[in-house]
């Protein structure tokens, strides 16, 4: 019998809060399912559970991490299996408890069990560098940082990868969320030039500010399955970047209307 | 996780402590750990020894002092004597121009400190929220982001200098100085040196033929 092969564990974290790990868990755990991957994504914000309601799971929780890991059930009765993609599950976190109910060497036996039943465990980190982010990073073997084009979150984000570093997890990957494109050619905002050279890491992909990602949030379906969306191409182009394919980053600028049919689209349709 | 950190080695004589990696407040934490979790079997402990590549000499001390007056352990008297005697090498040197350098090859990221007795180089850069001490100068072959303090002990004539200056905040000695607000002269494309001049922090740029 053929040696199953091991699946493989990302960490997605910031530092910062709010810069859009949580977003970005959801749509890269759907992206690899839909392309045919077995996928589980653990949100592991103990006390500040987002991640089901980003995926419109939260009506279908029984049983969470913390019961997993108090022994209160099986591995298997706390996955929620997605509504839309076959082999996308949730492991939610609890609301009810905080993060000190769980140690780091619990989250490194569950994200090991995990690893040996789907090829990837996306691990939602909380914000901070404390213990509910010890945890996250326990058994991952590779983390992706989320940061937006701002000063304070970079700055976060170079202490995460720092972090990283000392605890053996090398070559983290860089997702810039939030960026306006606009606001980067008036010189308003930081460009993606700026942050690499602080953060001097690869880079995964860049998602653009928009506002159907507020919709998708709210409607609990991950954006990257709007067809439509540029934010939701963004997170596609990530997707198949991480399975090893090599294509460029999605160019915001080209998928951009220009702005000559922005102005026929105006006269035309007033 | 500590395993690799910080151990406790044991001889006939006594015990060693090994310091291999990790933040100083981290390794005070995991020594207070081991210390806190099996009171009864360190009791009249005698160590002999703090071995470890990455602990200044300060730092090796701090750990003494606790180790002593918080938790009662006997400490080998000549370890103290050895650590706390000046470093006859160094001060032969009457030469300030001829000390110990360090090199460290890597960019020092937000949070990380680096402190040396003697003068830093660092090939990187020095990322804003780091903070980089030295008791003589430091140079950076990078962008010097963050804070540097050079001459530490009062050496005013350290400098502080980079191929890319903008940094947070830079002391030599005793004298403070920061980047200006503006982003005048930002894009010098010059390295740039801080020093004292008269009693004054000035950062210039590097001119080859001046």
């Amino acid at each position: 019998m053929a040696e199953k092969k091991m699946g493989k564990a990302i960490v997605v974290t910031s530092g910062k809060g709010g810069v859009g790990k949580t977003t970005t868990s959801a749509n890269i755990g759907t992206g690899l399912a839909m392309a045919g991957k077995s996928v589980v994504i653990i949100d592991s914000d103990i006390g500040l559970r987002n991640l089901d309601v980003v995926m419109g799971l939260e009506n279908r929780i029984v049983y969470d991490l913390v019961d997993v890991i108090e022994g209160n059930c099986r591995l298997r009765q706390a996955l929620i299996k997605d509504k839309r993609q076959e082999e996308l599950y949730l492991l939610p976190a609890a609301q009810t408890k905080d993060k000190s109910a769980v140690s780091t060497e619990d989250m490194l036996k569950l994200v090991e069990d995990l690893k040996k039943e789907f090829e990837y465990v996306v691990i939602d980190s909380p914000a901070g560098i404390e213990q509910g982010f010890q945890n996250s990073v326990a058994g991952a073997d590779m983390a992706l940082i989320v940061t937006t084009p701002e000063i304070s979150a970079v700055r976060d984000a170079d202490r995460v990868i720092g972090l990283l570093e000392s605890k053996d997890i090398y070559n983290p990957k860089l997702v810039i969320n939030r960026i306006k494109q606009d606001m980067v050619e008036r010189g308003d905002m930081m460009a993606k030039e700026d942050i690499m050279d602080i953060l001097a890491i690869d880079l995964l992909g860049i998602v653009p500010d928009t506002e159907d990602i507020v919709i998708s949030t709210n409607k609990g379906e991950p954006v990257i399955l709007n067809e439509e969306s540029l934010a939701g191409k963004a997170f596609t182009n990530m997707t198949k970047r991480i399975l090893g394919e090599d294509i460029d980053i999605l160019d915001l600028d080209s998928n951009k209307e220009s702005k000559f049919s922005q102005i026929i689209k105006l006269l035309f349709n007033k | 996780m500590s395993k690799n950190q910080v151990n406790f080695k044991g001889r006939n004589d006594g015990i060693i402590i090994e310091v291999f990696k990790g933040d100083f407040s981290e390794i005070k934490k995991i020594i207070k750990g081991k210390l806190d979790g099996n009171r009864n079997f360190y009791k009249g402990a005698k160590i002999i020894g703090i071995e470890s590549d990455i602990l200044s000499l300060k730092e090796k001390l701090d750990i003494l002092y606790f180790l002593k007056y918080r938790y009662r352990l006997n400490i080998e008297e000549d370890i103290i004597d050895e650590l706390l005697k000046p470093k006859k090498e160094l001060k032969v040197k009457e030469n300030k121009n001829e000390i110990i350098t360090k090199f460290i090859h890597r960019t020092i990221r937000s949070g990380q400190s680096e402190e040396y007795d003697g003068n830093l180089v660092i090939i990187g850069d020095v990322n804003p929220g780091a903070i980089v001490k030295a008791t003589g100068s430091i140079i950076v072959l990078g962008a010097f982001r963050g804070v540097g303090f050079a001459g530490i002990n009062g050496d005013t004539d350290a400098i502080v200098a980079s191929y890319k200056m903008a940094p947070t905040q830079i002391r030599i000695a005793d004298k403070i100085g920061r980047s200006s607000n503006g982003k005048e002269g930002k894009d010098l494309n010059l390295p740039e040196i801080a020093k004292i001049e008269g009693d004054r922090l000035v950062i210039e740029p590097y001119l080859p033929n001046k």
